[in-house]
This record gives C-alpha cells, structure tokens and sequence, in this order.
C-alpha cells in the first residue's frame, strides 16, 4: 500500500508537464461554464467550439468528449443544436444557446465573479509578494 | 498516401464507435456517431496533405471509439433512468454508482428496499382473495405490526412481510423469525385500501428517491469523467 503511494507520488514527480491534481479538478469544474460561454449569442460547432477552448483558455478536452459534454447539454435543454449544410462538403451540428442556457450561464457568471473576486482578494498578499521577488 | 485508405481508417473508426453505441437508440447512435464523423472531417480538410500518421493522429485526438461508446452509453441510461418510472430502469442507474462508492451503494439498498415495500404491498392486494385467513395487516406479540402472510400457527408462529416493532425498534421486509402468542387482524376487508395506498407511498417514494439520487451522482461522475482535461502544452508535450 505504502508502496503504491510512494510509487503515484513519484510517477507525479516525474511528470512534471502534467498538471496539478486540484488544477485538473478546477478546469473540469469550470469547463461546462466556459463551453456556454463560447456560444454565448453565437451559433458554432464542434470544432469551433474546441477551437475557442484552445486559444482563450488553458482548458482543453479529448476532442470526442467535447460532444458528450454537448449531448449533455443538450439533453438538460440548455443548448440546442441543428445540422447545417453549409457547402463544405458535408452537413455540421451547429450549437446556440436556449433561453434557460442563457439564464444558467448569466448565473454561472455571476456567482463566478463573486467568488472569483473574494478569492482574489484572499489571494491578494501572496500574488503582490510574488511581484515584489520578481522586481527585485 | 492513397485517399481510400484514409477513408478505411475513418471507416473503421466509425464502425467501431458504432458498434460499441449498440446500447443507445439508433437515432442517437446515428446522430452522435455523424457528428464525430463531421469532426473527422473537418480536422483531415484543414490538413494540406493528409497522411497516415495526420489521420491517425487526428483519430487519436478524438479519443479511443470503445471508451467514447462507453460513455455515451452510460450517459444515456443514467439520463433515461432519471426520468424512468420503471423500477427496473432506476435501479439500474442506480447500480451504476453503487459499484463505484459508499453513496451510490447506500442509496441503492434504500431505493431496493423501497421498491421491496411496493411490492409486498402489491402481493397483498394479489393474494388477499386467494388466501383470506392468512393474508392481512396483523398485530402480534410484543405490538409487532405486520402487513403480509401470517402461517395459521399461535405457538412459533411465522409472519411474512413488512413488520414494525418499537421494542426493540425494528423494520423488516420478510420475517422478524418464530414469536409465539395471539395474531389478531386489524384490517379486515380494509386491507385492499390500505395496501393501495401503501404500496403507492412506497412505489413514489423509491421513484423520487431512485430518480434524485441518480441525477445528483451523475452530474458529480460526469464532472469526475472528464479526465482528459489538460493544459494544451502539456497535451502536446508526450
């Protein structure tokens, strides 16, 4: 058993490119938000969708699980999707939001903002020392 | 590279996400799986010379087919179980989690016994016109309260069914084991009402439960599954 701890903390330790476990835990929490996010008064697909994840965020998903996370969404009537033939060659599943999407991603904002600030506040001494070391 | 044979690899990664999407409706397979492929698509077209190791290497960011399947699967029969007012559906979904923790295995027993009740309740109304003397809400010894079978026996008597006793406090669905003493019958021709309405008490409870359970632990498992979740350089860095 001690073993088998010893051997995941090294296996940690030797990737060190890998992220954080809490990291991990924070993006999969934040990823359902940042998905609505992108099609906030837009109509995207997949693709788009995935694209937008990479370039603006640090967010980023085996790309078949990105249309799980959309079925899912989908399925609690927070987004809505449609096959468009848009001439290239073959017909793409374009996402919107719904009204209730709109309205669940406005909350999500919201407490996002709170909580983001009042940890940022908390954060505050431990981010401006950093800077003060780096000056120096 | 010929461009049938990045057709095959595309072919063969689709029949199999396909055939491993079995468990879902047909209209869904057919929609998730044409999505994938119009993903496909669109990365190979954004490739100025498409090759083995692109197209590969494409597949491989979408993720392995049998896992995807996988979790298609299992998100779909949690979602349909969470709307299900079939038992059988429920506990199912509900299984899905007891395997994997304390929570999910807890919840499972008490939606089991739930549905346990239910169906004692639904027996009783059955058996009552077959077996009039035995069948019955019955008040034994030590004000044990019991809905079910009683054997006909005064000395080591058997009562079957759901059974209530405050001393000790005790509820249990079969037998509380052999008690001698007098058995009376509290409800008479009442019983068919009170079963009804039991058994229906029982029967919404185990479904509320069942259907609240199962859309709380998967949205806690959903958000677990996505494990693949990394930064981008650290994606590209292997």
């Amino acid at each position: 058993m001690l073993y088998m701890v010893f051997k995941k903390t090294r296996s940690h330790e030797e990737r060190p490119d890998q992220s954080e476990p809490w990291e991990g835990q924070l993006r999969k929490g934040t990823l359902e938000m940042a998905i609505l996010a992108i099609l906030w008064k837009k109509r995207l697909y997949g693709l788009e969708i995935l694209r937008v994840l990479e370039s603006s965020s640090s967010l980023c998903i085996l790309e078949g699980t990105l249309y799980l996370i959309l079925n899912r969404l989908k399925a609690a009537s927070v987004v809505d999707s449609e096959w468009v033939d848009a001439g290239s060659g073959h017909p793409r599943k374009y996402y919107r939001l719904t009204p209730a999407g709109e309205e669940r991603l406005s909350k999500m904002a919201e407490f996002w903002s709170e909580f983001s600030a009042e940890l940022d506040q908390l954060i505050g001494p431990i981010s401006s020392r950093k800077e003060f070391t780096n000056a120096k | 590279m010929p461009s049938d044979s990045i057709a095959q690899a595309i072919d063969r990664y689709l029949e199999t996400l396909r055939k491993h999407c079995a468990r879902v409706s047909l209209a869904e397979a057919d929609e998730f799986v044409g999505e994938i492929r119009s993903h496909i698509m669109d990365r190979i077209s954004a490739e100025d010379n498409p090759t083995p190791e692109t197209v590969n290497a494409i597949l491989q960011r979408v993720g392995d087919p049998k896992q995807l399947a996988a979790r298609l699967v299992a998100q779909t029969e949690i979602r349909r179980a969470a709307r299900s007012l079939s038992p059988w559906t429920i506990l199912r979904g509900i299984l899905r989690f007891a395997m994997k923790g304390v929570a999910g295995a807890v919840s499972f027993l008490i939606t089991a016994a739930a549905y346990g009740c239910a169906a004692v309740c639904a027996l009783v109304i059955v058996l009552k016109p077959v077996l009039p003397h035995r069948i019955g809400l019955w008040l034994g010894r030590a004000h044990t309260l019991t809905l079910g079978y009683w054997d006909g026996e005064i000395v080591n008597s058997q009562l079957y069914g759901i059974s209530l006793r405050h001393d000790p406090v005790n509820f249990v669905i079969g037998t509380l084991g052999p008690a001698s003493g007098p058995v009376r019958d509290l409800a008479g021709s009442h019983i068919y009402v009170i079963a009804a309405l039991a058994g229906a008490a029982f029967f919404a409870v185990a479904t509320l439960f069942g259907r609240w359970v199962i859309s709380k632990l998967s949205l806690r498992k959903f958000r677990g599954s996505l494990n693949t979740a990394t930064p981008v350089n650290a994606r590209y860095a292997g």
